[in-house]
């Protein structure tokens, strides 16, 4: 929420976007991204993961109502220059591993989070705030 | 196109804007980012002498790439550096999910 950052181009963007991309070479300019983008990036990427709280699609924030699986995950991100490390609050369902899962967030954040916006994710600090028992019939996958 | 000097503000307004991979024009946090003109202001993209910055809420699922070449692309060429600042994303609620319909 705070700093922008700088986020430098990553050289190898190809398909299509050449006029914008000549533009830019001509006359560099920054990108910049604010904290807040990096933390509902993560925080949206966090849905893509079974067993994780907040997977259904809310925006961070709003996570007084409804239950754990229903809300969204909250990160907070400190970005520098082209790294971010992240700080996670998430539950996980209740007989799912917290240490794969856990595992997986991790993986899956530090893979994704480029992806999106090009920073470098150097560390994810997790806290499971809570084991949620999936509802029968209402939250189950497939 | 730039003749001369001048920059029409709300010309750039409207291309970003109309920017399939940006949700709205964002001012900044203070409200920085933005062109003061007789009688109104245009929120969202800040003309100087020494260079042009556009402030935008990028619409997930558009990466961070997506959303900085979609904005020069439709900015067009300038005479002077484009600066771009994201500083909000714009989720849709209903985006695919994993879940099976509800």
């Amino acid at each position: 929420m705070t700093a922008a950052t700088r986020v430098p181009h990553p050289a190898d963007a190809d398909d299509g976007q050449d006029t914008g991309r000549g533009a830019e070479r001509d006359l560099p300019g920054r990108t910049t991204l604010a904290d807040r983008v990096v933390e509902r990036t993560a925080a949206q990427a966090l849905t893509e993961i079974a067993d994780v709280g907040g997977t259904a699609h809310r925006i961070l924030g709003d996570t007084l109502s409804g239950p754990p699986e229903e809300r969204s995950a909250q990160v907070s991100a400190s970005v520098d220059d082209t790294t971010a490390a992240l700080n996670v609050r998430l539950s996980i369902a209740y007989p799912a591993s917290v240490a794969s899962t856990t595992h997986q967030v991790r993986s899956h954040l530090t893979r994704r989070l480029p992806e999106l916006t090009g920073l470098v994710v150097t560390r994810v600090d997790i806290t499971v705030t809570a084991l949620y028992l999936a509802q029968p019939g209402s939250g189950r996958v497939r | 196109m730039t003749t001369g000097v001048g920059i029409d503000a709300d010309r750039i307004a409207a291309a970003v804007r109309a920017t399939r991979e940006v949700a709205g024009l964002d001012g900044g946090r203070y409200g920085e980012i933005a062109t003061y003109l007789p009688g109104r202001c245009v929120s969202g993209v800040r003309i100087r002498p020494e260079s042009v910055t556009i402030g935008v809420i990028g619409r997930y699922p558009a990466t961070v790439t997506d959303i900085d070449a979609g904005v020069r692309a439709a900015v067009g060429p300038l005479d002077r550096p484009l600066h771009l600042h994201i500083g909000d994303l714009h989720i849709e609620e209903t985006g695919p999910n994993i879940l099976g319909p509800s």
